[in-house]
């Protein structure tokens, strides 16, 4: 064996991807499902985690099966709120479909066994014999090892259940399962990070230091993209009119209207109506177009509704600053537009402000503990004084949930407010591809390490072992 | 003319099994027959889809290093000799720690304590080679049935290593680094540590204007500091200057003194000559007085413009201290009153005065007792006998007192005079 080299010395060039081995990262959110070859920069492979259920129990998988408005489909999510796999059954065949769908392709029958090359008994029958040695070939992923993505709090039940699907399913030769905090700052090339991970259900805070994540550091909080489209939908029902949600399946034609006016658009009739999920699926859709092309987080200093500078005169707040900023006009599939003045920056103020979070019935308003301030601050408690500030310099902003405008920049100076001696550096990718797949994008970088390959489990590790090597070997 | 290796190149393989001339000029006519069988250019071309290439396997090398009874892998495609000698390309990034190891017998006999178990420090130093000595993590993963800080994990490794090296080296047989390193886990205090990290925390929560004010007060030391550097460089210079290689006696003009005698003989021995060499400086102290003697006597035989230059310039030139007068012209007033200089009007006497004469020598009378009778005087109206600084506002006020301290004198001299005669009178008139 060769001496080891001091661990403060980078590997050399030659064990860079030195074997490509074809590994598969595999990182399913809890909104869409990323899958792709290590060693590349993008995932090929994203298929929305919503699925369609059809009444005669048949699962659509995929962009263009779901989005038929069919009476008969309901739309269903496999995991819970809380992030983590509740219908382990469909997320282990989304997961195989996405694979399979874009990257491996459905894999041949062998020639041994397709039966065309068996010779036919005198009916015409071909022995059944010697299929269960070919079986274990047969597994849809038996060619490539497998690196799955899992949230910091994930129960060692559903770390088990994973492997195991993943051995017995799928029949992967080598396995890994890795925190996507983690992976997120692998990404961006640091191992001592605070990375802030904001999803469709959670926001999460996962400290690093030195490549090892501090598993008490780990916060997660509802305020993420789909808190924000409650927000928008709430904010849209607060406006005097309200702001009529109507999704693009249910337009047939619409001609121009003024500002303001009532839509003049004609209306697709249905017998039976998709189903309501179906409904909020696709509002979802335009909501996601207004995320991405109105809302505003006001960048600071200050909150929204302080004061916009003590020198100023009294009572004049961000809010009135904002009010005088030009609005930014947007217009609903039916062709009802209008211009969202001060409101396309409320609606984001929630994420750092519990109090100026639209609240109804159903939603009530986050607690103060539930902002993203606050759950940087209490992960930051949780580590080590030393640690403090090289974490603070190093705060990676990455899910497509912080793609929201100005969210960098408003972060930055909550915290520099909060912790006003370090200094505090907001790494956010301005590439809005490496900030949606950033975890992914991590995996794909440590699946491709020379250095990585001795941490595989394999095949063989696992019939010994059984699934609780997953908890010994994947930290 | 293309080489034969450019030839190759573009033609492809094939063409080397096409008899190619050695030498000579490429034949031409052979090129178009073989461009035609030219195969198409090869070009790195990607499987239409990854599935349909012929199935890799994945074998492994076993990896002599092992680790809780798990032997790592090393993937590689599995070729047809894949029985080929495993290699351990990787094997130098299996870096382990040096952990400090006992045994039970040790642990009895010498690494007890009462706040710890054996269990609890089995845990500590199996999380300690986990962690690879990363404090921050270690007390992160730290699930004891106790409640322990990171300075109690701490105190009890580095105890524990101190112990174990004592014990495998004694410590008189210990090396420099070995017993640096004892030292330093002996010196471990975790109450100084605590209370270092309070102070810490403290810092992260300091407000702006704190932030602002040692921003502020590190750019002035920085200031100074830099200042400091040109000062000790100018210091060093000035010292260089002044510590000159002592003269020898072969040099005897070492000395400013012997410097000017040896400059007046020279200027004495040029006047003599007749033409002149060396013009004196115009400075009586440096030229001697025979120079000035000379000057005037050279004036009045060359009248000449040059002669008149230099007599106005040695006119405007102050005469008693002459080479340190220059300065304080060049002072402002409020300069002089800032740095103490006086110009003062009176005549010096020739030589070193000092400015503090001015506080002692009148003390001084001719005889003893009046001398005697003025410091009686001074004492009693309270001057000291030592004034520290004679500024020129002191020494006036001091001359003013002795003055009055004279006129006093006198005045009694005369009353006693008075007195004695008085009696003499009254004696008289009583005979």
């Amino acid at each position: 064996m060769a001496s080891t080299i001091p661990p403060t010395q980078a590997p050399g060039k030659e064990d860079y991807a030195g074997d490509e081995i074809n590994a598969l990262i595999l990182d399913p959110g809890s909104h869409s499902t990323r899958a792709g070859f290590a060693g590349e920069d993008t995932p090929k492979s994203v298929v929305p985690t919503h699925y369609g259920f059809t009444s005669s129990s048949e699962r659509l998988f995929g962009e263009n099966a779901m989005h038929q408005p069919r009476s008969d489909v309901e739309v269903r999510n496999p995991f819970n709120t809380d992030g983590l796999v509740e219908d382990w059954d469909t997320a282990s065949k989304l997961w195989e479909y996405t694979i399979t769908s874009r990257l491996t392709g459905a894999r041949q029958t062998a020639p041994s066994k397709n039966g065309l090359n068996d010779a036919a008994d005198e009916n015409g029958d071909v022995t059944m014999e010697g299929m269960e040695q070919t079986e274990e070939q047969e597994k849809p992923l038996a060619e490539y090892p497998l690196l799955v993505t899992e949230p910091g709090w994930n129960t060692p039940k559903h770390r088990e259940k994973m492997m195991e699907i993943a051995m017995e399913e799928w029949g992967v030769p080598a396995f890994f399962l890795a925190k996507n905090g983690q992976l997120a700052a692998y990404a961006s090339g640091k191992a001592s990070a605070l990375v802030i991970d904001i999803g469709h259900y959670n926001t999460s805070v996962t400290a690093m230091w030195e490549g090892m994540v501090l598993r008490k550091s780990l916060f997660h909080t509802p305020l993420a993209g789909n808190f924000l489209n409650d927000q928008i939908r709430m904010m849209f029902a607060a406006q005097q009119p309200t702001v009529p949600l109507i999704p693009h399946y249910m337009v047939k034609s619409k001609t121009p209207v003024d500002a303001g006016a009532p839509s003049n658009a004609t209306y697709v009739k249905f017998d039976k109506p998709p189903h309501d999920s179906f409904r909020k699926l696709e509002e979802d859709r335009v909501l996601t177009s207004f995320k991405e092309s109105v809302v505003q987080t006001w960048p600071g200093p200050g909150r929204l509704d302080a004061p916009a500078n003590p020198q100023g005169p009294p009572g004049f707040t961000n809010m009135d600053h904002v009010k005088s900023l030009p609005p930014k006009p947007f217009e609903m599939p039916d062709g009802w537009n209008n211009v969202f003045g001060a409101e396309r920056f409320k609606v984001a103020e929630s994420f750092f402000d519990a109090r100026a979070a639209y609240t109804d019935d159903s939603h009530p308003a986050p607690t103060g503990q539930q902002t993203i301030t606050s759950i940087v601050q209490q992960s930051l408690q949780a580590c080590d004084v030393d640690t403090r500030s090289a974490l603070l310099h190093n705060v990676i902003l990455t899910g497509a949930g912080s793609l929201v405008e100005k969210l960098p920049e408003r972060l930055q100076y909550d915290l520099q407010t909060a912790y006003p001696n370090p200094k505090v550096r907001v790494i956010a990718n301005p590439n809005s591809v490496e900030r949606k797949y950033g975890a992914w994008l991590g995996g794909s970088v440590l699946g491709s390490l020379g250095t990585f390959h001795q941490m595989w489990i394999s095949k063989e590790e696992y019939k010994e072992y059984g699934s609780e090597i997953v908890e010994k070997r994947c930290k | 003319m293309a080489s034969r290796a450019d030839i190759n190149a573009a033609l492809g393989a094939e063409i080397q099994h096409q008899p190619v001339p050695r030498a000579g000029p490429v034949p031409k006519v052979a090129a178009p027959s073989k461009a035609a069988r030219r195969p198409a250019p090869h070009r790195f071309k990607k499987p239409a889809v990854r599935g349909l290439r012929p199935a890799a396997r994945w074998t492994y090398d076993e990896s002599p290093a092992l680790e809780n009874g798990l032997s790592f892998r090393r993937w590689k495609k599995q070729t047809a000799n894949s029985d080929s000698k495993p290699v351990d390309r990787f094997g130098r990034y299996n870096v382990k720690l040096d952990v400090p190891e006992y045994n039970d017998e040790i642990y009895a006999k010498h690494l007890t304590n009462p706040e710890w178990t054996k269990e609890e420090t089995d845990s500590l130093f199996a999380l300690y080679r986990e962690c690879n000595g990363k404090w921050p993590v270690i007390i992160d993963h730290y699930s004891g049935s106790t409640e322990r800080t990171m300075e109690d994990l701490k105190s009890r490794f580095y105890s524990i290593s101190a112990t174990i090296l004592s014990i495998n080296t004694p410590i008189t047989s210990m090396t420099a680094t070995d017993y640096g390193m004892y030292e330093m886990l002996n010196n471990f205090n975790a109450k100084q540590e605590a209370s270092r990290k309070k102070l810490a925390e403290g810092h992260l929560y300091r407000r702006q204007n704190e932030v602002d004010e040692e921003t502020v007060l590190l750019s002035e030391l920085q200031r100074i500091m830099m200042n400091q550097a040109t000062l000790d460089n100018e210091r060093e210079e000035l010292r260089r200057r002044l510590d000159h290689p002592i003269a020898s006696n072969s040099y005897q003009y070492g000395t400013s003194q012997a410097l000017t005698t040896f400059w007046q003989q020279l200027l004495a021995a040029d006047r003599m000559k007749k033409n002149q060499r060396l013009r004196p400086t115009g400075n009586p102290t440096f030229d001697g007085m025979a120079g000035v003697a000379s000057t005037s006597a050279s004036r009045s035989s060359h009248a000449g413009l040059q002669d008149a230059a230099r007599r106005n310039a040695r006119e405007s030139l102050p005469s008693a201290a002459a080479p340190q007068s220059g300065l304080s012209n060049e002072l402002s007033k409020a300069d002089l009153l800032r740095f103490g200089v006086v110009q003062s009007h009176e005549k010096l006497p020739s030589g070193v005065t000092f400015a503090s004469d001015k506080l002692t020598k009148p003390r001084i009378a001719k005889s003893t007792v009046q001398t005697d009778k003025i410091a009686a005087i001074l004492t009693h109206i309270g001057v000291p006998d030592l004034i520290a600084l004679p500024t020129p506002p002191v020494v006036e006020q001091f001359e003013s007192i002795m003055s009055k301290v004279h006129a006093l004198i006198d005045l009694r001299k005369v009353a006693e005079k008075e007195e004695q005669e008085l009696r003499v009178r009254s004696a008289e008139a009583a005979s």
